[in-house]
Formats: structure tokens, C-alpha cells, sequence
């Protein structure tokens, strides 16, 4: 006598295969770091006007240092602090006066955004642009004296993001 | 009476008893990706390029699209004149598979190519066919990922600041 006994077992297979998925996120991030890209460098008056009859200065007479065109502020809250100190000689006498003052600038790709001192912490902002520190309108308190002047821009940029 | 119900060895003929078992079954289609290593931070200083790689699993053949957040490596800080605050790049994926040719298959899409309901690309979030393994499957393999920048032209800069992008990389199995 012979048993026989199939056991079959069945699985459903869908119609329609199922679509799997599946997904993973990949971050990017990078830090540009705030940065101020400038060098110092010389303004040259050579040798002023005075008006022969008063020897009182001429109006309007400036001067401007050499351009940097690689000048850049990248950080938006970037601050800046101009002072300057007005142009002397050790040259003295009776009648005359030996200082020259003038009003500190600063021009960004030639459009003047900054004139006169500013204090620390003052808003400068991100700018690029052919930069030009300028020494405008010289004015004396009467007669100068005749010798070299020295005076001095300081332009300090403190870049932040 | 007992000695009635025991088998007689030897005395009657033996039983041959078959028993066939047929199973049957279906393993289902499976299709994963994880990362694997992430992207390293990019320095904007200078063009380059970041890699990363994914493990994918799919047991049959597969999809992948892929979709970014900003579409470039973007910071939230506005930009004045003669600076932006928006790296385009071009995105690589590149997955090996179990047989055939091409392998591995790979796609190039520029970033903005990869934002939500683009389709130009092949890994473009919105294109069908997405990169397309032609039925072959990828069993645990590492895929990588390369996305390479070019940093603006002066008199161009990037603002300062946090630049992100997020890259999503979905991969589906194809019916």
C-alpha cells in the first residue's frame, strides 16, 4: 500500500508589484568667514596753495591716496572707525599757524561712503570696489607757516557676518 | 491478546510512505539607501569639490532621483551689489550594480536642475525615469556622491556667512 501525501504551500503573489522606497538626506554646509582685504599707504599733498595777498590757504585743495582695487568687505556687519589727525609742522611763528586740518574720506568704488571721523563700531557693511582714502578741503585757523606737514588717516575695518 | 496488535517483522510486506512537500513563496521587492559617510565641509575660499557616499540595497532593478533644498549652497544673508549669496554646483551620483553594462551608472546635475518639480536631469526630482539601473539590482553597494563648485567670477564674492543645501537622494524599485 502506498501513501502519498503532497502538502503545497502557497503564497499570493500581488497583481501588481509593490514599489519600495526609500530615501536619505545628505547636508551640506560651509562657513565663508568675514574678512577685510586693504593695505595702508600715502596721501601726498605736495606743496599747497595760499593766497599770495592773505597767505591764507586756498579752498577746496585735497588729495587722495593710490587706488587698491582689490578691496572687499565681505561681512554685512562689518564695522568701521576713520579719525584722523590734522597735518603740523615744528615750524613756528608769531602770525602764522602751523597746523593744517583737513576732512578724512573714504571712497568705494567711486562713490564716497564715508566723510568726516566715525566712531568705532560705526555700520559699514559689505562693499567691493576700487577703494580711495581721501584728505579733502585743507583748512588752516589763518596764515601757515611755510615747512613739511604731517598729519595721519587711520581707516580700521572690523569685518564681521 | 496483546501479541495481536505487534508488527510482525519480516512477515508482511513494508509500507513505502512518499511525502512531497512543495513550498512556494514570493520575497518581496526590497529598495533601501543610507548614508554611509556625509558630505565634508566645503571651503568656499577656491573652487573644489566634497564627496560623500551612500550604501544602497535594492534586490531589484531601481530608480534614483535626487532633490535639493535650495537648489545651490545658499546663506540667508542678503547680498549687496558685487557679492552673492548663492553657490550653484553640479551634482554626481554614481552606483555600482550587480551586472551588466553601463556599471556603474551615474548622472551629472547642475543643483538648480534638483529643486522640486524640476524634470531637465535625470536625477531631477520630477523626471520618471530618474537614473534608471535597467532592471539590475545593487545589493549593498556604495554609491558616491560628488558635488563640485566653482566659486564666483570676480569682481563677484561670496557674502560671508552659513551656507547650507540639503540633497535628498530617493531611490524606488521599477515595477
Amino acid at each position: 500500500m502506498m501513501a502519498a501525501v503532497a502538502i503545497t504551500a502557497m503564497a499570493t503573489v500581488p497583481a501588481t508589484p509593490a514599489t519600495a522606497q526609500d530615501a536619505a538626506n545628505f547636508d551640506v554646509t560651509a562657513t565663508v568667514a568675514a574678512k577685510c582685504n586693504y593695505t595702508g599707504g600715502t596721501i601726498a599733498f605736495g606743496t599747497v596753495t595760499t593766497d599770495s595777498s592773505t597767505g591764507l590757504l586756498n579752498p577746496g585743495q585735497s588729495a587722495s591716496s593710490g587706488d587698491q582695487a582689490a578691496f572687499y568687505c565681505n561681512g554685512s556687519n562689518t564695522t568701521v572707525e576713520l579719525s584722523h589727525v590734522a597735518m603740523s609742522t615744528a615750524a613756528s611763528a608769531s602770525g602764522f599757524v602751523n597746523s593744517i586740518d583737513f576732512t578724512p574720506a573714504v571712497n568705494v568704488g567711486g562713490s564716497e561712503v564715508l566723510s568726516g571721523d566715525q566712531a568705532a563700531g560705526s555700520a559699514f557693511g559689505a562693499r567691493s570696489g576700487t577703494l580711495v582714502v581721501r584728505a579733502k578741503d585743507l583748512t588752516a585757523a589763518g596764515k601757515v607757516i611755510a615747512g613739511d606737514y604731517a598729519g595721519s588717516i587711520t581707516l580700521t575695518l572690523t569685518p564681521a557676518s | 491478546l496483546l501479541s495481536a496488535f505487534l508488527p510482525l517483522a519480516g512477515t508482511q510486506p513494508a509500507h513505502a510512505d512518499v511525502l512531497t512537500v512543495t513550498a512556494t513563496g514570493t520575497i518581496g521587492t526590497a529598495c533601501s539607501i543610507a548614508v554611509a559617510s556625509p558630505f565634508s565641509s566645503p571651503d568656499l575660499s577656491a573652487s573644489g569639490s566634497v564627496g560623500a557616499t551612500a550604501t544602497v540595497n535594492c534586490n531589484t532593478g531601481f530608480k534614483v532621483n535626487a532633490t535639493s533644498a535650495n537648489g545651490a549652497i545658499k546663506t540667508a544673508t542678503t547680498a549687496p551689489t558685487s557679492f552673492t549669496n548663492t553657490l550653484p554646483y553640479n551634482f554626481t551620483f554614481s552606483v555600482p550594480l550587480e551586472s551588466g553594462s553601463p556599471n556603474p551608472i551615474s548622472a551629472t546635475c547642475a543643483s538648480t536642475a534638483l529643486v522640486a518639480g524640476q524634470s531637465s536631469c535625470a536625477l531631477s526630482p520630477a523626471n520618471g525615469t530618474g537614473l534608471s539601473s535597467s532592471g539590475r539590482a545593487s545589493i549593498g553597494k556604495t554609491a558616491t556622491l560628488t558635488l563640485a563648485y566653482t566659486v564666483p567670477t570676480l569682481p563677484t564674492r561670496l557674502i560671508a556667512g552659513s551656507y547650507t543645501d540639503t540633497i535628498t537622494l530617493t531611490v524606488a524599485t521599477v515595477p
